[in-house]
Order: C-alpha cells, then sequence, then structure tokens
C-alpha cells in the first residue's frame, strides 16, 4: 500500500472536480436528480477523503482504528469552520444531507434537540436540489479544495 | 414601581408575564430614578446579550469546552454586530448533525448578507478569531447569513 505524498496525490479530487465541473457546463440542462445527487454526495466525500489524507501523511495526524485512518465529519467540519469556509461547508453539507437522506425534493431537513428552556425543539431548513444548488456545490467544492491543497 | 421595561419593551407593572433568565428590566422609581436588573442565568438557559433567543446553558458550556466561555461568545456576537451591522441580529442556535446527532457547533444565524458576503465576512473574522488565538472558538462557531443561503 501507497503511503505519504503518493498515497495524497491518490487521493487528491482536482482532475475528479475539473471532470465534474466541465461534465455539468455541458449537460446541466439534461442531468436528472439523479445526476444532482450523487454528484453533490462525491464532493463532499471526495474532499473528505482528501483532506483525511492530508491529516494522516503530511501533518501525521493519526486518526483512530486499526489503520488509524479513520477521521470523522466533525473534526473536517470544524477544521473548515476554524479558517473562515463557514458559507461553503455549511452549504455543501446541508445539500449532501439532502441528498443522501431524504427522498423528497425541495424537502425539509428536521433536526430535534433540547435548546429551548429545556423542552424539545425543532429546527427545520427547506433544501431543494436543482441547478442552481448543484452550481453552488461545485463552486463551494472547488474553493475548500484550493484551500486543502494548501495545507 | 410605576412603570416597567422587560427588554426594552414597556409593559404595565401588572402584567409582566414574560421574565426569564436573562432579561433585563427597567423599574422607574417613585422619585424618578431607574433601577436595572438583570435576570441572572439558570444552570438551564441563559440569554447572551446582542442575539436573539435563549439556550441551553450546559449543552452550550458542553459544545464550547473549557477553552472558549460564553463572555467570549458575547464578545465575538458585539463585535461582528460592530463590524457588520447591515447583517442584522442574529439568533444564536445549536447546529446538530441532522444523521446522528454526534456534531455539534454553536451557529450565529443572521438575518441577511448575501452569499458572496457570506463567504467574505466568514474568513475575515475566523481569520482575526485565529489572530487572537481563539481558534477553539473559530472552529465551534459557525456564521450563517440566512439570506446567502436561501439565494
Amino acid at each position: 500500500m501507497l503511503g505519504g505524498n503518493e498515497r495524497v496525490t491518490q487521493l487528491d479530487p482536482t482532475d475528479f472536480f475539473d471532470n465534474i465541473s466541465l461534465f455539468v457546463k455541458e449537460h446541466v440542462n439534461e442531468l436528472g436528480e439523479v445526476y444532482i445527487r450523487r454528484i453533490i454526495s462525491s464532493l463532499f466525500l471526495a474532499l473528505f477523503n482528501f483532506w483525511g489524507c492530508k491529516r494522516k501523511y503530511v501533518k501525521k495526524e493519526l486518526g483512530t482504528k486499526t489503520n488509524q485512518d479513520y477521521y470523522s465529519f466533525g473534526m473536517f467540519i470544524r477544521e473548515l469552520l476554524e479558517n473562515g469556509y463557514d458559507a461553503e461547508i455549511i452549504s455543501l453539507y446541508l445539500y449532501r444531507t439532502a441528498a443522501d437522506h431524504y427522498i423528497d425534493n425541495p424537502t425539509t431537513i428536521e433536526i430535534q434537540d433540547k435548546w429551548v428552556s429545556k423542552k424539545l425543539s425543532t429546527k427545520k431548513t427547506k433544501v431543494s436540489l436543482n441547478k442552481d444548488s448543484l452550481k453552488r456545490s461545485i463552486e463551494a467544492a472547488m474553493d475548500i479544495l484550493d484551500f486543502l491543497k494548501e495545507r | 414601581m410605576v412603570i416597567s421595561y422587560v427588554d426594552n419593551q414597556l409593559k404595565s407593572s401588572e402584567n409582566i408575564t414574560n421574565i426569564g433568565p436573562g432579561s433585563r428590566i427597567a423599574i422607574k422609581l417613585p422619585q424618578g430614578n431607574m433601577l436595572h436588573l438583570n435576570i441572572s442565568m439558570t444552570q438551564e438557559t441563559v440569554n447572551i446579550p446582542g442575539a436573539m433567543g435563549n439556550v441551553d446553558g450546559k449543552l452550550v458550556a458542553e459544545i464550547l469546552g473549557n477553552a472558549v466561555t460564553l463572555e467570549t461568545l458575547f464578545i465575538l456576537i458585539q463585535t461582528l454586530q460592530a463590524k457588520y451591522p447591515k447583517l442584522g441580529r442574529p439568533k444564536i442556535e445549536v447546529f446538530v448533525d441532522p444523521t446522528d446527532s454526534s456534531l455539534r457547533f454553536i451557529e450565529l444565524v443572521f438575518p441577511r448578507g448575501t452569499w458572496e458576503e457570506w463567504k467574505k465576512i466568514s474568513k475575515e473574522i475566523k481569520k482575526e478569531l485565529r489572530e487572537r488565538g481563539q481558534r477553539e472558538l473559530a472552529s465551534k462557531v459557525a456564521i450563517i447569513c440566512l439570506e446567502g443561503m436561501k439565494e
């Protein structure tokens, strides 16, 4: 198994993102919802894999599990928040959640949690998966990728 | 006591029903002087001046950890409002991962701010926090501009 910089190069999604971006530009009016969902999901997860790889092999911050190669979404999102990528990662994460976990479109992402006066509160966010959200996701993913490559 | 104000709204002394932790009350004494009272927070809920909404104090402390106090969050809110008044008054919320509740962070949800402004402001403010040595705060508080999110 490859390690170090070779592994980072293997999981660098630059080429993948360039091809996705080109594909979307050429076919934007023909893309069905399955394409939109799968592209958004893969953008997020490709970034997450690349971030984890750099964390392990460049920053030498080992993860958990047998190969010390497991990292959580939380660590990934927090690093992006710390560096001011709030807009990009929050948007991409919400779209990914709608794409992977909800069936209707538009849908309402519902979060229940106890945060007001001990009562269970429901927070709802409406999310649509369409051409605009796809373009926004690609833009956000490209910006995050540029940042991760500098790390 | 002849006139009372609760959170800057005039109330008659017989009709004060919405007082809770975090409420600020101004009472006009018979001799004309104003007596200012802050309702102290309980263990359950807390109101951070400058932000809308009461949140579970224990949960906020659990998310922010020891390195970040409610006071630093308060200073962040004041800084954001002074620097970017056009964003409006933020609502403080807790983000919980909609898929498994494993990820939690504090959200400052501003009513205004375009997508481009949201990206720029997040980077500016997080850079400032990092330079002040407040990386922990930067990574656990997400700035949200609702207008930009809905664009």
